[in-house]
């Protein structure tokens, strides 16, 4: 898969709290060929994505259970920053039962790391320009 | 048979500690007067009140003259005996706002039936919320009018107590177990995470994503069962789940409802996550125009029923049996019940995989 890896290293913001959940992520961003940029919870996500104009794809678990609810995040970052792409992750919901914002895909945990790298690949060569 | 209208008998003639107290009450200073000149309707629906078994009351009159009996005294505290023969305004002064309309609609012909109602009857001093079940009837005077109401009625308060304690407890139970279904899931991915990172340096990284597709085979299987508290799932809804990350449009699933037990729900899950990993790297999955064909019958056979499940790779290459046989093929060998009973055919078409199981077993806990 060499080819469709991108050039740029691309940043993504991997949104996690549980600490080896977190650094499980970031490890599948980092050999998926982008840079992860790291926020433990939906605050500093927000201010990294104020600080880091460059982040082109959201990573983010809904599960967090000590800040705003998850979705509710993703909803205002969908409508702050329209360009981002968003990727979500969870424990608490399936499919069936997440409302999701407009352009934001879903994946159930436990991850098929496969199914998401290739979802990034794909949302971040369609942003890009 | 003593004849309630007969004027030389006291009237009510039997019926009880109600009756006594109604034979004591000087009648003579009362707006019913002498209860032998009662109209006889009066008498007739009085008599039965006081002979049944059942909690009953009448309202007879304009003033609504209360009537009950003794099985209907033991539920009303000390309100008892007090108001036998007294206008139901005063009887029922606590609730006259909730009765008001149940008595209009009857006065205007209907009859009334309200089950598990709720009231706040004055209970020795106490107003105390209480169910009851009733039925509330007209009585007609001798010329055909409405003159009275007659009603029959069941404390059902300690029934829906119970029921309400046991919805609560219900409910209360579907949470834990949602919540726990939400850790295991949680966990698991922490399992993964874990074992990507020890497994970070080893070389055959094929076999960490297998691992980690197996798991999310595990919970989507987990998933599927928590819909119905662990117990049973829908055959349907197990396969949907266990091959919705290889793409809905490649598989064509047909089958009748059938419920199944836990442990098949697990075997069926990783026995079709193995089928579908292996068509999307030999078999029909990986040609643009490939299908699978998932379908399943129950049959009799002798005394008892069967389970066919089949799968059917058609559109891609044909299929060769592996010269490795690894978990992934022992998975598939476990068939419905993790015992067996699965016969795979490699031919020119694709593969074919008929696994069979008596029903009983697919469906035990």
């Amino acid at each position: 898969m060499g080819q469709s890896e991108p050039l740029t290293r691309w940043p993504v913001l991997v949104v996690e709290d549980e600490p080896i959940l977190r650094m499980d992520a970031i490890g599948m961003v980092e050999k998926a060929g982008f840079e992860a940029v790291e926020a433990m919870s939906s605050a500093d996500a927000i201010r990294l994505l104020e600080e880091r104009l460059d982040i082109r794809l959201v990573y983010m678990d809904l599960d967090m259970p000590r800040s705003r609810k998850g979705i509710e995040i993703a909803a205002a970052i969908r409508k702050r920053w329209p360009p981002i792409e968003i990727i979500l992750t969870a424990a608490y919901f399936t499919r069936e039962s997440v409302h999701l914002p407009e352009r934001t895909e879903f994946y159930p945990k436990p991850i098929n790391r496969d199914e998401i790298v290739d979802a990034m690949r794909r949302l971040v060569n369609r942003s890009t320009p | 048979m003593a004849d309630v209208h007969d004027p030389r008998l006291p009237f009510p003639t039997s019926g009880g500690d109600c009756a006594a107290t109604l034979r004591a009450i000087n009648w003579v200073a009362h707006p019913l007067g002498d209860p032998l000149a009662w109209p006889a309707p009066l008498k007739t629906a009085v008599q039965i009140v006081l002979s049944s078994g059942f909690p009953m009351m009448v309202h007879w009159g304009a003033e609504l003259f209360t009537f009950y009996n003794d099985a209907y005294a033991c539920s009303l505290g000390r309100k008892h005996p007090g108001q036998l023969g007294q206008p139901a305004r005063e009887w029922w002064s606590e609730m006259w706002d909730q009765l008001t309309p149940i008595f209009d609609r009857v006065l205007a012909g209907e009859t009334v039936f309200v089950e598990n109602g709720r009231y706040t009857p004055d209970r020795d001093g106490v107003s105390k919320e209480a169910f009851f079940t009733h039925s509330h009837s007209p009585l007609w005077d001798a010329d055909g009018r409405v003159a009275g109401i007659f009603l029959v009625v069941t404390e059902t308060t300690s029934e829906v107590v119970a029921k309400r304690d046991r919805d609560a407890a219900t409910e209360q139970q579907l949470l834990l177990n949602e919540e726990l279904a939400h850790r295991i899931k949680n966990t698991m991915s922490v399992v993964q995470a874990i074992a990507h990172q020890t497994l970070d340096k080893v070389e055959d990284q094929e076999a960490v994503t297998a691992f980690g597709k197996r798991l999310s085979a595990l919970a989507a299987a987990n998933d599927v069962l928590t819909r119905d508290q662990w117990s049973t799932a829908k055959l349907g809804d197990v396969a949907t789940g266990a091959l919705a990350t290889f793409g809905e449009d490649r598989f064509v699933l047909s089958g009748p409802d059938v419920i199944i037990g836990p442990r098949a729900t697990l075997s069926l899950s990783l026995m079709l996550h193995e089928l579908a990993t292996n068509a999307a790297k030999y078999g029909a999955l990986t040609a643009p125009a490939g299908r699978v064909a998932v379908d399943w019958v129950v049959r009799r056979e002798g005394d008892k029923d069967v389970l066919d499940l089949r799968w059917t790779e058609r559109g891609g290459p044909p299929a060769a049996e592996p010269t490795r046989k690894g978990f992934g093929s022992r998975l598939i060998r476990m068939g419905l019940t993790g015992s067996g009973g699965v016969e795979l055919r490699y031919e020119a078409q694709g593969l074919t995989v008929a696994a069979t199981a008596p029903l009983y077993q697919v469906q035990e806990a």
